[in-house]
């Protein structure tokens, strides 16, 4: 076990002190000289031609300093997956919510003024709500024009509002079930959810004398921002710098182009700088929600209570543009859940409707599918008379599995160790002798996550410039929405270069000075940018050894450094100053130190081709929750929680732990009381006493145990823990509810209301 | 149209005109400069915007800032003292209980409030006080914790 300094410290995050004074500036918090404020006009109608709009008594109206509407703009169409989004409505809205026109002026009030004064003429057209419905060729159609998107990777099998398909099949699913013992059928629905960040989008924009404009935005991805700003206003790349300041967090919400753009074109037009901020209502209705899902599934068991067959489906409602939410199969594969299933017949569908767009919320694609498979495991292990846990453990997979319908291997699994620890949890927590509590129940559930994309987008660079006083500067195009990666990638820097933590400065997320970036997210920030600091702090350090050589007279191979200074191993008085080595060199014709690093990703596709293996694909999970359930009331109340997560190295051990925490409430939320409730396309949920967060009373102490697999390419086999806590919540607290009351909740979340009428009525309703 | 008000502020007066019809967290923002005390629902639910008012928690964006007039208000900026941190801010270090730290300056507010009143709080106390206080990032455990620490950091 290597004794590190600084890795493996849970230093406090960066900005810890001003964030605690209330000295950080989010988006909304910058003012510039002569800022005007931005508002957006919204399309009242789900589904319209728009025949006519008049901006006259808008632009009239004193303090008012410009309108636009798509006239303004190339029209041009935008999405992270399929470009199929304008930035403003086009000839028809799609959405009730979607922006129509804005206003930049001298006050919010005054904005808020010119917005009534604006005249939209509109053909309201038919419109389609439910997935199911919109699937049928006959249904009314979201997008005629659907075929002329451009699709970024392909569209598959898309016909008529049907965006994407996927289906896996294995074996012969009939037959199968035909020899199983045991089968079950049930249907499962999720509803759509905000990502629930405290801090609303919040742009921004100023343009200088010569046209180059700035944006500071609450965003996760400035680099995403400045190319579809780009695309939407046709705008050179090197006209517009985004700035992401301190994010009042993220959840997958912030990482497509909405209001950014329409701030920059006000201040184009009103050449003045314009801050443009939402307001919680429209947060609800015209930023990316986590997709509803329709599932059911079939799951047969042999009589030894081997698993034999799967048969299922889900549907995903994208709302009116897809986006964000990108391919289905992980819908499909979430489906099969973490199990070794030989006949598997399983299909994903994503469909457009009239209702407000769907995206990534934290963990996409998974939370559904295995809120649906985990319930239902748990239903068919009782069917078969078995333990849930040892119906589990009979079942998952294992390390060296297949991957159903590829020829990659799975590795590394931690998934046994993960149940074992929480089967374990349940014997040390439940009372002596067996004895049940009333109207208590255990729920447990087990959680993969996908956290290591191969080939799949750029790959990570950084910069580390070494001062002249021996400090450093990392330079990195990702942003920090308070999951602490600025500071552990200084931990980083201060580890390779031995120096101490507080002289490793960071500047981020800037398109004007970082190294491009993807985006913060997927829980693969550190095991992508963390292995490009941990090269450019390589590569510094190689070149402060290569002038140390020279000074001291030895080679390279006999030298280290500590504490900032190098020095002659086996001599070590004979030494050199990290800050004299920099400040020579910058004095000399080598110039200043600069180490520059990239994630080697082609390394890591080549391995992983030569060995066919799945490697780092997933991390596993297992929760336990403990739930007492008030049969006056059928209030559920958490009362124990238990993570079990496969982690890699923690560069940082208290973010790990911080993300599994706030990870285990946020799904919470998702399981027993967010909803964004979207009626025939009008968004009901419309304010935060609507749309119930998850509160301090609600929230259980998260006890945990990492099961440590280091991940084979990561820094250091450090891999990323930010989504997979979010994932096995629901069904987690689903099957504790059911173990304590006989309900089975179909249809999330689990309210107070469902389960009365579960243990009132029948016990099997959803 | 606009009165003259004079606000007190941390212990500051301003002498400034506002429409009637302007929240007290508006005009601590975009007319003080105040930026700390932060916006998340604008409806009262969220807690991003606690300040004090005679020592006592108020949602600043349900309240006019002409009803401020004449009251002593208290910000996350007054809560340091000459640049020595409150134990509350001490304690919420310590216990990494904020992550992108929007919620935490209308949660160490709310939290002062409720440590003034009642100095030696149980954990469910402390749970009740926050209710009104929302945080996405957390788990809210640690801020139980942290408040627990400072309270009897500031009443041994």
């Amino acid at each position: 076990m290597a004794a590190y300094t600084y890795l493996g410290k849970s230093f406090p995050i960066v900005q810890s002190k001003e964030k605690i004074i209330g000295e950080t500036l989010y988006a909304g918090d910058f003012r510039l000289q002569n800022m005007l404020y931005g508002k957006i006009l919204h399309s009242p109608h789900t589904h319209a031609r728009i025949l006519r709009i008049d901006t006259t008594r808008a632009e009239a109206l004193p303090g008012v300093k410009a309108v636009i509407t798509s006239a303004d703009t190339p029209g041009a169409r935008c999405g992270r997956f399929i470009q199929d989004r304008p930035l403003l409505a086009l000839d028809e809205v799609k959405y009730r919510g979607e922006p129509v026109a804005a206003v930049a002026a001298v006050d919010e009030d005054t904005a808020a003024d010119a917005l009534e004064l604006i005249k939209v003429e509109y053909e309201v057209l038919p419109a389609v709500f439910d997935p199911l419905l919109a699937m049928k060729p006959s249904s009314v159609l979201v997008h005629k024009d659907s075929e002329s998107f451009e699709p970024r990777p392909p569209r598959r099998n898309g016909k008529g509002n049907i965006v994407d398909e996927f289906s896996i099949s294995q074996g012969d699913v009939e037959k199968a079930l035909s020899e199983c013992h045991v089968i079950h059928t049930d249907s499962y629905r999720t509803p759509a959810v905000h990502p629930g960040f405290l801090e609303p989008h919040a742009a921004v924009s100023v343009v200088d004398g010569s046209g180059r404009a700035t944006m500071w935005c609450a965003t996760k991805a400035p680099f995403l921002i400045r190319a579809h700003t780009c695309k939407f206003l046709k705008l050179p790349l090197s006209k517009l710098r985004v700035i992401a300041p301190t994010v009042g967090g993220d959840f997958g919400g912030k990482g497509t182009a909405t209001v950014e753009p329409i701030s920059l074109l006000l201040a184009m037009k009103s050449r003045l700088p314009v801050k443009l901020v939402l307001d919680r209502q429209e947060e609800f209705n015209c930023v990316p929600l986590r997709e509803a899902a329709i599932m059911q599934i079939t799951l047969g068991a042999r009589k030894d209570g081997t698993i034999h067959a799967i048969k299922g489906q889900i549907v995903l409602d994208s709302g009116a543009y897809n986006d964000t939410v990108g391919r289905v199969e992980g819908s499909a594969t979430n489906l099969m859940g973490v199990y070794r299933i030989p006949n598997v017949d399983l299909q994903a569908v994503l469909v457009y409707t009239n209702n407000p767009p769907r995206g990534h919320v934290r963990a996409p694609r998974a939370p559904s599918p295995v809120f649906a498979i985990e319930s239902h495991i748990d239903m068919l292990s009782r069917k078969l008379g078995m333990d849930p846990i040892e119906f589990r453990f009979k079942n998952i997979v294992q390390d060296g599995d297949r991957v159903t319908g590829s020829k990659s291997i799975l590795h590394p699994v931690g998934l046994k160790p993960a149940l074992l620890s929480a089967q374990e949890y349940i014997k040390r927590e439940s009372p002596a002798g067996g004895t049940r509590e009333k109207n208590v129940g255990w729920g447990v559930a087990c959680g993969m996550w996908a956290t290591r994309p191969v080939g799949e987008g750029p790959a990570s660079s950084a910069w580390l410039k070494i001062n002249e006083d021996g400090s450093a500067l990392l330079i990195t195009g990702v942003t920090d929405n308070g999951g602490g990666q600025l500071g552990a990638y200084s931990q980083i820097v201060a580890e390779v270069l031995s120096i101490p933590y507080e002289s490793v400065s960071v500047v981020s997320a800037d398109t004007g000075v970082t190294p491009y970036e993807q985006g913060t997210g997927g829980s693969q920030t550190t095991y992508r940018v963390g292995m490009s600091v941990k090269l450019a702090a390589e590569d510094a350090r190689k070149q402060l050894l290569e002038l140390a050589s020279i000074q001291l007279e030895a080679p390279t191979e006999a030298l280290d450094i500590k504490e900032s200074r190098v020095f002659i191993k086996t001599m070590p008085e004979r030494a050199v100053g990290l800050a004299q080595l920099a400040s020579s060199s910058l004095h000399s014709h080598k110039g200043p130190i600069v180490g520059v690093g990239r994630e080697q990703r082609e390394k890591l596709v080549s391995e992983m081709m030569a060995h066919k293996v799945d490697v780092d694909m997933g991390t596993y999970s297992t929760h336990v929750a403990k739930v007492h359930v008030d049969p006056e009331t059928g209030l559920v109340k958490v009362l124990k929680y238990f993570a079990a997560h496969e982690a890699g190295f923690s560069i940082n051990p208290d973010n790990v732990k911080k993300q599994i925490e706030g990870g285990v409430v946020f799904g919470q939320g998702f399981a027993m009381s967010e909803e964004v409730v979207v009626k025939d396309g009008d968004t009901v949920t419309g304010s935060l006493m609507d749309y119930k967060l998850p509160t301090i009373s609600m929230a259980p102490k998260v006890d945990y145990v990492i099961v440590e697999i280091p991940s084979t390419f990561g820094p250091w086999g450090a891999k990323g823990v930010g989504e997979p806590p979010v994932v096995p919540v629901a069904p987690a607290i689903a099957n504790a509810v059911y173990d304590a009351t006989g309900v089975r909740i179909r249809e999330l979340p689990v309210t107070p209301e469902k389960v009365y009428m579960g243990l009132k009525g029948n016990r099997n309703t959803g | 149209m606009k009165t003259l008000i004079t606000l007190r502020v941390n212990g500051t007066e301003h002498e400034i005109a506002v429409e009637p019809y302007w929240t007290l967290l508006d005009v601590l923002r975009e007319k003080l400069g105040l930026t700390g005390t932060k916006k998340g629902c604008g409806t009262g639910n969220c807690g991003a915007c606690t300040v004090l008012l005679q020592g006592r928690p108020v949602s600043s964006c349900l309240l006019l800032a002409v009803d401020a007039r004449g009251k002593d208000v208290n910000t996350i900026e007054g809560l340091a003292h000459e640049g020595n941190l409150h134990p509350l801010q001490e304690a919420f270090i310590k216990y990494g209980a904020f992550q992108c730290g929007y919620c935490t300056p209308g949660v160490l507010m709310a939290s002062k409030a409720l440590l003034d009143a009642n100095p030696r709080p149980s954990e469910q106390e402390v749970k009740e006080g926050l209710v009104g206080n929302l945080c996405r990032c957390t788990g809210y455990n640690r801020i139980v914790q942290a408040v627990m620490a400072a309270s009897k950091e500031l009443k041994p």
